[in-house]
Formats: C-alpha cells, structure tokens, sequence
C-alpha cells in the first residue's frame, strides 16, 4: 500500500489535561455557572461578571494550598466570590449610585411574597431581575442570590453572610417581600 | 392537492389557538424568588470563551504546592 495515501489517524485537537490542571477543569466545570450567575448579577454587567469569574477562579487556583476542607467547595469558591465582588462594587459603583434608601425602607413594603412571579417572556426575565435586584439593599440580594442555589444548606449562607441561621431566615423572609415589590414595579 | 380537514382536527386546531393565547397572556410562572432566580441562572450561563480565558491564565500560574487538596474537589 502506498504509504502516501494511506489513511492517517486524525490529529488530536490538545492534548488531554491530566493532574491538578484536569481537575481544576472539572472544578470549573461544576461551578462556573453559579459563580458566573453571582458575579453577573452582583454586578450588573456581562463584561464584568466574565472578568469577575476568571478572577475567583485564578484566585482559588493560587489559594489551593490554603484551602482546608472545611467547607465544600463550592462555599469556598462563593467566598472568594463574594469578596471580590464586593470589593469590585465598593470601587466602581457606590460612589456613582443613588443613596440605598436602607433595610427600614424595605421592611415597611407591604408586597406580599407568596404570590406567583409572571413574565411574559422568558428573554426579559434577566433584566427584569436585574432592575430589581439592584433596587435592594446589598444584603437582601447576596442572601436571595445564595438561597437560590439548591446546592447550599442555611447554614452555609449563614457562614457566607456572617450570621445566624435564624438572622437569614428573618431576613430572608424581608427580602422575598422586598424583591416581589421591585420586580413588580420592573413590569 | 388539497385537504379536506375533519372536524376533530378542526376542533383540535382551535384548542391549540386557545391554549397558545393563553399562554402569551399569562406568560411564565413562578412560585417563587428562588424559582425565578433559578431559571435566570438556567438561560444565563457563563460566556464559552471564558474557560480558555482561564486555561491560558492558569497556564502563565505555578502549579500548586500541595496535591492533598485533590480529595476536597468533588464535594
């Protein structure tokens, strides 16, 4: 057979990453879109939240070795996350923002929380959020953001937040009402 | 060549009218903020050029001193 015409195996695209590289690709893999999903919506911009999430995860990479098993690692990946991000809004945004009209505001909103969410579309439903995340105190959207992720119990938002278990389901209770108010209003 | 619809696909037809405009008034439903925020996370994944972002960054980094940590990833 002519070797110039023999068929040859196709050349591999890259070669496959093996130790820690692998394996921090497997971690990427499993918690990109929920520390993505938190930076986009802590800090309101696509571009930002791209930046944010290549940032924590550089950052975890060279925190390996202070990482001590004591969380999961998706906690400890919020943490990071969570700093970062409130570090990046005290720098860019506060200065420019109108003042936050404070938690008392929100606790005499009289929505109710129980009632059903509606869109229309599900294309504006990010927006919607946004507008209405924005709308409240840091505090209630960082606990609304973390609730909303299945994978973390209470008490790991309570570590997160720095507070009781008890102190987040208060305050989470005045949030659900606070983000029903705006989201309603973003109609 | 043309058709002669049936009645019952006639009478199909029109549920399938009723049940889209019904649809466009109501719109999406959700029971809850979590549910809400949960269904934005599901449409608004992170952009496919970060991963390579991050390989070429961590390809500039040291590799970690430590391997114990490799038990921890997958919790």
């Amino acid at each position: 057979m002519d070797p110039q015409v023999e068929p040859r195996p196709p050349a591999p695209a890259a070669p496959p990453l093996a130790g820690p590289e692998a394996e921090f690709g497997a971690l990427y893999a499993a918690h990109a879109p929920a520390i993505y999903y938190l930076a986009l919506r802590l800090l309101g911009d696509p571009a930002r939240a791209e930046d944010a999430t290549h940032d924590v995860f550089l950052r975890a990479w060279r925190s390996l070795s202070e990482f001590r098993g004591e969380s999961a690692v998706r906690t400890w990946l919020y943490r990071i996350a969570l700093n970062h991000c409130r570090n990046l809004r005290q720098r860019w945004y506060e200065r420019a923002r109108a003042p936050d009209p404070g938690e008392a505001f929100w606790n005499r909103v009289s929505a109710p929380d129980a009632t059903p969410l509606r869109v229309l579309e599900l294309k504006e439903l990010g927006a919607r959020i946004q507008r209405a995340l924005d709308a409240l105190p840091p505090e209630y959207r960082e606990l609304l953001l973390l609730v909303a992720d299945e994978q973390l119990s209470y008490r790991e938002v309570a570590e997160l937040t720095r507070q009781s278990v008890d102190a987040v389901r208060g305050k989470l209770h005045r949030a659900r009402r606070a983000f029903h108010a705006a989201f309603t209003q973003t109609a | 060549m043309t058709t002669d619809p049936s009645p019952s696909r006639l009478g199909q037809q029109q549920q399938a009218r009723e049940q889209a405009a019904a649809q466009q008034q109501t719109g999406h439903t959700f029971a809850s903020v979590e549910e809400l925020l949960r269904a934005d996370r599901a449409q608004t994944p992170p952009p496919p050029r970060l991963a390579a972002r991050l390989r070429e960054s961590l390809a500039r980094e040291p590799a970690p001193r430590r391997r114990w940590w490799q038990r921890w990833w997958r919790r």
